[in-house]
């Protein structure tokens, strides 16, 4: 017997997503999923995110990894909201990894919650954990095709990173493919193009963030 | 390997959907390319997760969608196999539409009590 069902395979973490994201809205705060493959510099943007906003802007982190703290102990050189999640055998975060953490962080005490998903440029873009934006970091020295082979991080980020941008001089990273392949995929997206060990770049960074938490602008 | 997390979500909606007295099957599920789903990998979880749930005899189906895409220069949209098509009006700056469908379409059972009592 065939049974018609036409439903959402994630239906349960879109599910949870949404309870996620009316506890954010309740706070009132602003939740930025941090996309990424590894060693693209997430953590470091985070780090000198939190360094510029400090102390006005009240920030936290959630870090997703497989294994190990190590990120929580960076992080906790610049907040005492941290949580470290470490997902096992999962290469992304899901919904409810969001749910169980959020009962370690103190919600109305902050202004943005970053989120650092587990280093991967596929798994976690279909995944809602409740974000307000997704970021999608890539870096200089991860090669100039790799907008053009992870379509999928493109198109559903509301922002675009390539960091280590001060690498690229000395790289054989062809800026202008870069460019065209995230034109093409996603015609009406924001690319920012910075570096958060120089600094280069990060003031528009910030300016981004300032749009969508205006307590920055007054802070900055 | 997102596929393994996809896999025990599927599985949980489909049994979701299974009447009383009946055994499942098969599922059908669709996906589109955004996705990116690996058939080969998404079978091995499929497998990995029934033996988990100590399952046997339920198969998947996956039907994977094509790219549909948009050309900037004519406005023309037609779907393609592979994201980076040229259109035939010559432009090669084609933009995915969508892509990112991923759903449990149907599932088969069997009636375990009709087999028991013909």
């Amino acid at each position: 017997m065939n049974i018609s069902v036409v439903e959402n395979v994630l239906k349960l973490n879109d599910e949870i997503a949404a309870q996620n994201r009316r506890q954010f809205d309740l706070a009132g705060l602003f939740v930025v999923d941090v996309m990424g493959a590894p060693g693209c510099g997430k953590t470091a943007l985070i780090e000198k995110t939190i360094e510029r906003l400090a102390p006005d802007i009240r920030v936290g982190v959630i870090v997703g990894d497989l294994a190990t703290q190590r990120d929580a102990q960076r992080m906790a050189r610049f907040t005492d909201q941290v949580v470290q999640v470490n997902t096992g055998k999962t290469c992304h975060l899901e919904a409810n990894h969001i749910q169980r953490a959020l009962e370690n962080i103190d919600l109305p005490m902050l202004d943005i919650l970053f989120i650092e998903n587990v280093g991967n440029l596929i798994c976690p873009v279909g995944f809602d954990l409740g974000q307000n934006v997704k970021v999608g970091v890539f870096c200089v020295t991860g090669g100039d095709d790799k907008a053009a082979k992870h379509p999928y991080i493109v198109y559903e980020s509301d922002v675009l990173i390539l960091n280590k941008i001060e690498l690229q001089p000395i790289l054989p990273f062809n800026l202008e493919i870069f460019r065209d392949d995230v034109k093409r995929l996603k015609p009406d997206s924001t690319l920012l193009e910075l570096s958060s060990i120089t600094g280069q770049g990060m003031d528009r960074w910030i300016e981004w963030l300032s749009q969508h938490v205006p307590a920055i602008r007054s802070a900055i | 390997m997102h596929e393994l997390s996809i896999a025990g979500a599927i599985l949980d909606v489909a049994r979701s959907r299974v009447p009383a007295n009946c055994a499942l099957k098969t599922v059908r599920v669709i996906a589109g390319p955004m996705r990116a789903i690996e058939p080969q990998a998404m079978q091995f979880a499929w497998e990995a997760v029934l033996d988990e749930e100590q399952l046997t005899d339920i198969q998947l189906e996956l039907k994977l969608l094509p790219w549909l895409l948009h050309c900037p220069a004519c406005h023309r949209e037609w779907s393609s196999k592979d994201l980076q098509s040229a259109c035939v009006c010559g432009c090669k700056s084609a933009s995915p539409i969508d892509g990112d469908e991923l759903q449990v379409s149907s599932i088969e059972v069997d009636d375990i009590l009709e087999r028991a009592c013909p």
